[in-house]
């Protein structure tokens, strides 16, 4: 059965104290008897600077759908909030799920904020944290600050490399993402949803070494050829320089619209060819190994409708730091 | 070509590929048969969806109907109609070999095959067999296989497996002489005798609870627990299978292998480690613990009956002589119900109840463990007159969960306890998708983890504990019970439990 989600009652409240809000919480409850057991796996932050930033965010999170059942708070600071009025503007509501016959509840909180509350944002949300569950801060667009209040409440912050610049920045300004996750890491555990959209291709890319007869290949890469967008090919770039050690001048990377990665290897006296591609018009990935007058092989791996949600959804599934995305980043920003 | 062992795989580092198969040929024997489409290939098609087959990997299907390599792929496509792009991209990789599992030439044919393959898909020479062909056929392709050296390991690091399905055996003597022809041909270690319960998630996660948990475990034994139940119940009846059924029976079909697989997961020592033989060392100890009737005792500790006709859900069905391909004079039983000691520190004194039956209300797979009483009840009687014993059970399947049944006051001026339940559901704590079971147990098998797979000592000590009863049932005299369809089972099950001064659950 696939999972359904629908919204019940909703509390709007504006200029209230946070307490206003628990107690808000606790009355939906009540008035819905079959929300007084929840199943919930984390708090989920989404901070936004837009109105239309929230929306998307929360139609990624309903297009998740009931797989991760969570405490979503939604923290709206437009830019320049900090110099406004003091505010906070709240809409609260429950959730209803179903997943193969179980009813599944959240909640849903969302903040407006301006003035002191925008600026001391970590004291608003402490009282809506869940007890003893992970705290998971998701930045929408953007990355944030060094110091920002709330990286010491999270134990994760999910960030995209891919949209942190703005359309048309170029290379400077993924430059500065690079180098600003490099600094983040060395506090918080980062998860990259562009690192995690690329999954599908690492994976198969690694898994063609498996088995005696093409491992040998790897020890012995003579060429890396990557194309794609910018910041993608530059985290995947980085990544295979980091694992194989090889050097800039062997990584050729090429602008293009769909990922793709080709390594040209060498064992003893047989060359051969690793590809992996995604291909013009299919939602596809598709690999193959071939050896020179040896075995190959093709394989094609169906990539999910909707990107984003499928990254977040792996990102929530493991809010451990990434050694291999760390090395990799940094390696890639030193590139650029 | 250089060996690749000692290379290491540095762009493996970081991602969770550690249940993806190593480069291999899956080789089906019965690949025109029911399991291979019902069960083996929608698998299969999970694992590709799921990216936990490598590149380097095909299928061979053995069977004697005539088929071409065509034929076969579109029957395996047809069979996963709703599958990615990715079956499609897998299935055109497979290969038919049609002959008699007697005949030499299905072999020189299927070794040739092997070969072809590993050439040109880099296979390495790693063999997983699978045995989906009726039971008398076992021995047969296990003997060919090692007459024609493909059982063989030809470089180091290389694997051959076999995947053996259930039933094994159909008595503790032909199970022995079974593993005689195995053994002759494989060491156990290459042996997988699938029960495909063990691989169920919530089978699974009996010793999840068990074991993590600071909670269960201290009272998980004769001091706090007054009884056990299993129950595995089918609300199906044999359907077209009852020409097997005649052969096999609620004791060979469930009892020996499924009950028994559950009975030993619930009552076994913590294992030191959860590796394969830690977890199977403690199982085989707890079937050992299982005291074995002797002749007198079977006919007051054990039920076995037939359905008569009744209704289920809704519909009229036939009794179970009256099915397809049934002995209208059969003495086969399609439900057991039975009373076992287990002689161990343990559990000693603790009846263990199973049953299990077809067309009783409900498909249902739970195991419920009742609690003693406490020493002293502080209310009277109107206080706690709708006060049940405590019992925690651990529901399998179908809504797979655990149910902790407690006191709680009622709410109100007066005092009043009464019982209530608190449910755990799986399905809501833990949204992932849930692996079939057989999807579990063939990357298992290509893996090499061989934890839930059956060992030979425990499919031996289960043909022991029920060899008593088959022996017994070979007299027509021996009672056979008669319950109507879409019930609980026969009165004289009712009785068994009260005679011990118990009643059945009702799941």
């Amino acid at each position: 059965m696939s999972p359904v989600t629908s919204n019940t009652t909703t509390w709007v409240g504006s200029g209230v104290a946070i307490s206003e809000v628990v107690t808000a919480l606790e009355e939906l409850r009540r008035q819905e008897q079959r929300a007084s057991t929840r199943t919930s796996v984390a708090t989920l932050i989404m901070v936004a600077r837009s109105s239309e930033e929230v929306e998307a965010a929360e139609t990624v999170v309903d297009h998740l759908g009931v797989r991760h059942p969570a405490r979503i708070v939604t923290l709206l600071v437009p830019e320049g909030a900090g110099d406004g009025p003091d505010c906070v503007d709240a809409e609260v509501s429950m959730h209803a799920g179903e997943a193969e016959g179980h009813a599944i509840w959240s909640d849903q909180i969302r903040l407006t904020v301006s003035g002191g509350p925008a600026r001391h944002r970590a004291s608003l949300l402490r009282p809506l944290m869940l007890g003893d569950l992970p705290v998971v801060v998701w930045y929408v667009t953007g990355l944030p600050d060094e110091g920002d209040p709330l990286l010491k409440l999270a134990n994760a912050v999910i960030v995209d490399t891919k949209t942190a610049p703005a359309p048309g920045e170029g290379e400077p300004a993924i430059h500065r993402a690079f180098e600003q996750v490099g600094a983040l890491i060395r506090r918080n555990t980062i998860i990259d949803l562009s690192w995690n959209r690329l999954e599908p291709w690492r994976r198969l890319l690694a898994s063609q070494f498996e088995g005696d007869v093409y491992r040998p290949f790897v020890a012995n890469v003579e060429r890396v050829e990557v194309t794609g967008k910018l910041a993608p090919r530059t985290i995947l770039a980085g990544w295979l320089a980091s694992r194989l050690q090889i050097g800039r001048e062997d990584m050729h990377l090429y602008d293009g619209r769909h990922v793709s990665i080709k390594l040209h290897c060498r064992s003893e006296s047989e060359s051969a060819q690793f590809v992996v591609e995604r291909t013009s018009g299919e939602r596809m990935v598709r690999s193959s190994a071939a050896i020179d007058d040896g075995p190959s092989h093709t394989e094609l791996l169906g990539l999910p409708d909707d990107a984003l949600p499928y990254a977040l959804s792996s990102a929530l599934k493991k809010l451990e730091r990434d050694r291999v995305y760390e090395q990799a980043i940094k390696l890639a920003g030193g590139w650029l | 070509m250089a060996s690749g062992i000692q290379t290491p795989n540095p762009l493996i580092e970081g991602l969770d590929t550690g249940r993806q198969a190593p480069p291999n040929v899956l080789i089906v024997f019965g690949a025109s048969g029911d399991l291979t489409s019902r069960k083996l290939m929608p698998a299969l098609a999970r694992l590709a969806h799921h990216r936990q087959l490598p590149g380097s990997f095909a299928v061979v299907g053995v069977a004697r109907t005539e088929l071409s390599d065509d034929d076969f792929r579109d029957r395996m496509a047809e069979a996963v109609p709703n599958a990615g792009p990715e079956w499609g991209s897998l299935v055109k990789n497979f290969r038919y070999v049609s002959g008699d599992y007697a005949e030499d030439a299905t072999f020189e044919s299927l070794g040739k095959v092997l070969e072809e393959i590993d050439r040109e898909r880099g296979t390495g020479g790693n063999r997983v067999y699978y045995l989906a062909t009726i039971p008398g056929v076992f021995g047969e392709v296990v003997t060919q296989l090692g007459k024609f050296g493909l059982a063989k390991r030809s470089l180091p690091g290389q694997f051959t497996r076999i995947v053996i399905e259930k039933p094994y055996g159909r008595d503790l003597d032909s199970a022995e002489k079974l593993d005689d022809v195995v053994h002759s041909v494989f060491n156990e270690s290459q042996v997988y005798r699938i029960d495909h319960y063990l691989g169920k998630e919530t089978v699974q996660n009996v010793m999840a609870l068990r074991f993590a948990n600071a909670i269960f475990e201290p009272i998980w034994d004769r001091r706090y627990i007054d009884s056990v139940q299993i129950t595995v119940a089918e609300a199906d009846g044999v359907g077209h299978r009852g020409g097997f059924y005649e052969t096999a029976g609620a004791m060979r079909d469930i009892v020996q292998n499924h009950l028994l697989q559950v009975l030993a997961i619930t009552l076994m020592e913590p294992p030191s480690s959860m590796d394969a033989n830690g977890i199977r060392d403690e199982k085989v100890k707890a079937l050992h613990a299982v005291d074995i009737l002797s002749p007198d005792e079977i006919e007051s500790n054990v039920v076995r009956a037939q359905y008569a006709s009744g209704w289920v859900d809704g519909a009229e069905v036939p009794g179970y002589r009256d099915e397809e391909d049934v002995d209208p004079n059969s003495h086969t039983e399609s439900y057991v119900a039975m009373r076992l000691k287990v002689d161990n520190w343990r559990w000693a004194g603790v009846p263990i109840f199973a049953r299990t039956g077809k067309r009783l209300p409900k498909r249902v797979t739970e195991v419920a463990l009742q609690f003693q009483a406490v020493p002293h009840l502080p209310f009277d009687v109107a206080q706690s007159r709708n006060l049940g014993p405590n019992a925690l059970v651990l529901r399998i399947q179908p809504d797979e969960g655990i149910t902790l049944r407690f006191g709680a006051k009622v709410p109100g001026q007066s005092f009043r306890v009464r019982t209530v339940s608190m449910d755990f559901s799986y399905g809501a704590a833990f949204l992932e998708e849930t692996p079939d079971a057989y999807e579990r147990l063939l990357l298992d098998a290509m893996v090499g983890d061989p934890t839930l797979f059956i060992r030979s000592d425990e499919v031996e000590q289960a043909w022991r504990i029920v060899a008593p009863l088959q022996e017994a049932w070979k007299d027509p005299a021996f009672p056979l019970a008669r319950y109507e369809a879409g019930t609980w089972g026969p009165t004289e099950a009712d009785r068994l439990l009260q005679r011990n001064g118990r009643q059945w659950r009702t799941p």
